[in-house]
């Protein structure tokens, strides 16, 4: 595995050969996304998605910060034009094409792109001592990497616009019980919680999964009638695969099912 | 050793002795009294040679809640948003000592009021000397009980009592504390005996004790679903440590655990 500088990647995460682990590694900076380390990011989850062994995905920060937010540094004095020029919008973009599961382990806090990029994730599973915001509005801002769109989509319109206007945070409970995280673990806890349910995938037909993800995001993305459509298709696509051959009869003959990926 | 303006730091055995240290106005906090406390809990929970933590005050009183001379909170002169003195200073407080991963132990003498109640029903373990006259006094001022008092009271005492408790203003003793289950011991030397109780807790596994804190805290809270789960989530989290390793070998070996907090 390529060495990076603002974040570290295992290949093998706990000697599982089906899991990967990026950890954001700019703890010095509560891991502040800059566009270098978006850039890593990016490049890391592709060496993922393309390694054959990979099945599922987990991104994690540190015990403090998952990530605090953008290099406010970086851009405090930009022109739109130095904005729009930077390629921080494809690298979002990019994230998108990912196939495989991303689960966004998070501890501390997630704030501005921070919280962008969790919910950028397929979901999230939080430490207890969680917090969750797009504080952009504060200095002068607004989100600017799907932090009104997902946030809204995720929590609806009132308590997106709540916490997008006035920029405060929301703890662990509150972001579980809004629907932005689907389960919270206590803090100490988290990589072992997350490890777990990533093995439950891991033992998941892959096709299926890469399906079934597929089909869950077109729910953001279309109408109802569509998005049935789209679903009923990749349910009859599934069973194409000699994973679903087996799942089904494994289930019939009540053992475990042996997937093969395809 | 780190020094703070209005309390007392000093490390004895393992445990950080917190002293508050304003006996002429009977410990009464201004915001840098609550600052300091709060500041104090995070060096003993920074420092690795500090197991467990002694709150203590010096003087005729333990803590006789918010310092009303502060301009912040006296309303004689013109209106104040003493919600902001909530938010900004008992909460973080109240919530430093509850989030403290290392153990807070209570050695309460002469009186505690107000707040200053609610500081001592905070703290982990609480020992007291014989007649500590314990107080609510909120209603007396036309105010009521803050810094999570109605919390601890309401389930520990029960509704009815509670609400006799802090409405009419008449003192509970050390004594009646003992009976309702407020506080683990009367005794003539309170800061002795949670030396002496500080001293046991110190040779406990230290990921064990913070587990159990924090689990304990969630069982007050959540269903028994809820702490079942979260059981299973800190048991396996404890499972995976040293410190078990270390446990277990001791225990089958009979000979006493050297714990290290891994």
């Amino acid at each position: 595995m390529k060495a990076f500088e603002h974040i570290l990647v295992t290949k093998n995460y706990r000697n599982h050969q089906h899991v990967g682990l990026i950890q954001l590694n700019r703890p010095k900076v509560l891991n502040a996304i800059s566009t270098d380390l978006m850039k890593e990011l990016v490049e890391a989850l592709f060496i993922l998605e393309d390694d054959q062994d990979i099945r599922v995905i987990i991104l994690t920060g540190n015990d403090r910060a998952f990530a605090a937010g953008a290099d406010i540094g970086q851009m405090a004095e930009n022109s739109p034009i130095d904005q729009i020029s930077d390629n921080r919008q494809r690298l979002w973009k990019q994230m998108t094409l990912i196939n495989k599961p991303i689960i966004a382990a998070v501890n501390g806090f997630a704030l501005g792109s921070g919280c962008e990029l969790a919910m950028a994730c397929d979901f999230i599973i939080a430490g207890d001592t969680a917090r969750f915001g797009q504080p952009e509005i504060k200095i002068g801002t607004i989100p600017g990497a799907g932090g009104t769109q997902r946030l809204t989509r995720a929590i609806g319109k009132s308590k997106a616009m709540l916490a997008v206007l006035t920029g405060e945070m929301m703890d662990a409970y509150e972001a579980e019980k809004s629907g932005l995280v689907a389960k919270v673990v206590p803090a100490e806890t988290l990589m072992q919680e997350t490890f777990e349910i990533a093995k439950i995938i891991a033992n998941r037909a892959p096709v299926a999964v890469r399906l079934a993800k597929e089909a869950v995001n077109m729910a953001f993305e279309s109408s109802l009638k569509e998005g049935l459509e789209f679903e009923r298709r990749n349910f009859y696509l599934t069973f194409s695969s000699k994973d679903q051959k087996e799942g089904m009869k494994a289930f019939m003959e009540k053992r475990e099912p042996k997937y093969q990926g395809n | 050793m780190k020094t703070f303006e209005t309390v007392k730091y000093e490390i004895q055995d393992g445990t950080a002795v917190i002293t508050i240290n304003r006996p002429q106005v009977y410990n009464a906090l201004n915001v840098q009294g609550k600052l300091d406390i709060i500041a104090a809990i995070r060096e003993a929970n920074k420092d690795q040679a500090v197991r467990s933590i002694i709150l203590a005050a010096e003087g005729k009183a333990f803590c006789s809640g918010q310092d009303l001379n502060d301009r912040t909170v006296d309303a004689s002169k013109g209106p104040v948003d003493i919600g902001h003195t909530i938010e900004t200073e008992w909460n973080p407080l109240i919530t430093a000592i509850r989030t403290s991963e290392k153990l807070v132990i209570g050695a309460i003498q002469g009186v505690c009021a107000g707040a200053g109640l609610s500081i001592a029903l905070s703290c982990d373990l609480k020992i007291a000397a014989p007649g500590v006259r314990f107080i609510s006094g909120f209603s007396q001022i036309g105010l009521a009980p803050d810094a999570g008092m109605s919390f601890i009271l309401a389930r520990q005492m029960g509704y009815s009592k509670a609400l006799e408790f802090a409405l009419l203003g008449k003192p509970l003793l050390s004594e009646d504390m003992l009976k309702y289950d407020f506080i683990n011991q009367v005794v003539e030397n309170p800061l002795e005996a949670a030396l002496v109780l500080s001293h046991d807790i110190n040779q406990l596994a230290p990921l064990s004790v913070k587990m159990v804190k924090k689990n304990f805290q969630f069982a007050a809270e959540k269903t028994m679903d809820e702490v079942l789960l979260r059981e299973k989530y800190a048991q396996r989290y404890l499972g995976f440590s040293e410190d078990y390793k270390e446990g277990v070998g001791a225990f089958l070996e009979k000979r006493k655990p050297n714990f290290k907090g891994q």
